[in-house]
């Protein structure tokens, strides 16, 4: 399970007259405080026009995650490979777009997983994998969000964990994995995950995609 | 040894030889371990030596059902169903390797069983024992079975 840092809020200063004006002047340059993290933990924030705000920890509602820092991966291929006795089978390769809700203290919820060949009424392979939904009492179904967080790498990348969850004709399979989150250009992030089998499972997935901000801006992310 | 110090004795190796006979008689012991392992190693064997009938033979029909369900489709007979959707024909020769077996767990008449197969991350498949033999039960690791909508 992810463990979730606690939400933190700048504090608004209310200034008046001259000194609000050089107060704003400076602020549209400088960066904003940042709050002092404990062990391990990230420091993260949207940067738009010059001001950052610090990371809204995720919500999960029913079906939607809500957060103030949401990167919307572009549809990418995945690959879905069981393992077992008689050795490795491709089970199917399927395009898969997600959004990833990044908390202030690095805390990740993946959701909105969908693809343009997954869903209820498409035949063929990708037809027969899902993101895990819970049935509640008969027809109302909710795709499962993805809960991680993220853990330093190197200075400008990341490993986030998470734990998947796919529902497939085969089964459920879950686990967690490790996937490389890495900062490819000033706008734009990369969710790498290369043959991670979720826990013991079987199912080993591989893909790569791009992330920008749902909302324009860029998204910072400091180790302490 | 003297008489006093035997008889002294005598209460725990009783009492060993008793718990000795109820692991036995419950199937707790290495030896249930081991069939496991034979079995499986007998079903590895004639997969690869594309036996799929005995294969299937070493099935139970919840794992039969798995094989032809990785083709997408409905499950119609096992030996084909192997044949079709993983072959040993074209097996990369890293899966023709023996798995390494790092754990066995036998709980009756389930067995669970921790194996790195092709040089991959451990994974999970289990075994049931039916009319005295163990049988592969379920390839993967799955937590649920599969959705009304999936099957």
């Amino acid at each position: 399970m992810s463990r979730r840092g606690q939400s933190r809020h700048r504090t608004a200063k209310r200034l008046t007259g001259a000194a609000a004006a050089a107060a704003m002047a400076l602020t549209a340059t400088a960066v904003a405080p940042r709050p002092a993290a404990s062990d391990g933990e990230l420091s993260a924030a949207l940067v738009q026009r010059g001001k950052s705000d610090l990371c809204i920890e995720p919500r999960i509602r029913t079906q939607d995650v809500v957060s103030s820092c949401q990167l919307l991966a572009v549809e990418a291929p995945m690959s879905f490979t069981v393992v077992s006795l008689f050795g490795e089978e491709l089970l199917a390769r399927c395009p898969i777009s997600f959004s990833v809700h990044v908390g202030s203290t690095g805390s990740l919820v993946v959701g909105n997983i969908a693809s343009s060949q997954i869903s209820d009424d498409v035949s063929g392979p990708c037809g027969d994998i899902l993101a895990c939904r819970r049935v509640v009492d008969g027809p109302e179904e909710d795709k499962l969000p993805w809960k991680g967080r993220l853990v330093p790498s190197s200075s400008k990348s990341f490993r986030a964990e998470l734990d998947p969850c796919f529902d497939t004709c085969l089964g459920r399979f879950e686990g967690s994995i490790d996937a490389a989150f890495e900062q490819t250009a000033k706008r734009t992030w990369t969710l790498r995950v290369h043959s991670e089998v979720l826990g013991a499972s079987g199912l080993e997935i591989s893909g790569s995609w791009v992330m920008s901000p749902a909302f324009g801006g860029r998204l910072t992310i400091d180790a302490k | 040894m003297t008489a006093a110090s035997a008889r002294r004795r005598l209460p725990f190796v009783t009492l060993a030889l008793g718990i000795a006979a109820i692991l036995a008689g419950t199937g707790c012991g290495d030896g249930e371990q081991d069939a496991v392992r034979t079995a499986i190693g007998e079903i590895r064997r004639a997969y690869l030596s594309e036996q799929y009938s005995r294969v299937c033979s070493r099935m139970t029909v919840a794992a039969q059902r798995e094989v032809g369900q990785l083709g997408h489709a409905t499950p119609s007979n096992c030996p084909a169903d192997i044949a079709k959707q993983m072959s040993a024909a074209i097996l990369a020769p890293r899966d023709r390797i023996d798995p390494e077996i790092r754990e066995i767990d036998v709980d009756g008449d389930k067995a669970t069983v921790t194996a790195i197969a092709g040089g991959n991350a451990p994974s999970t498949f289990y075994l049931r024992k039916q009319d005295g033999a163990w049988k592969l039960n379920q390839l993967w690791g799955t937590t649920a079975p599969p959705p009304p909508d999936l099957q």
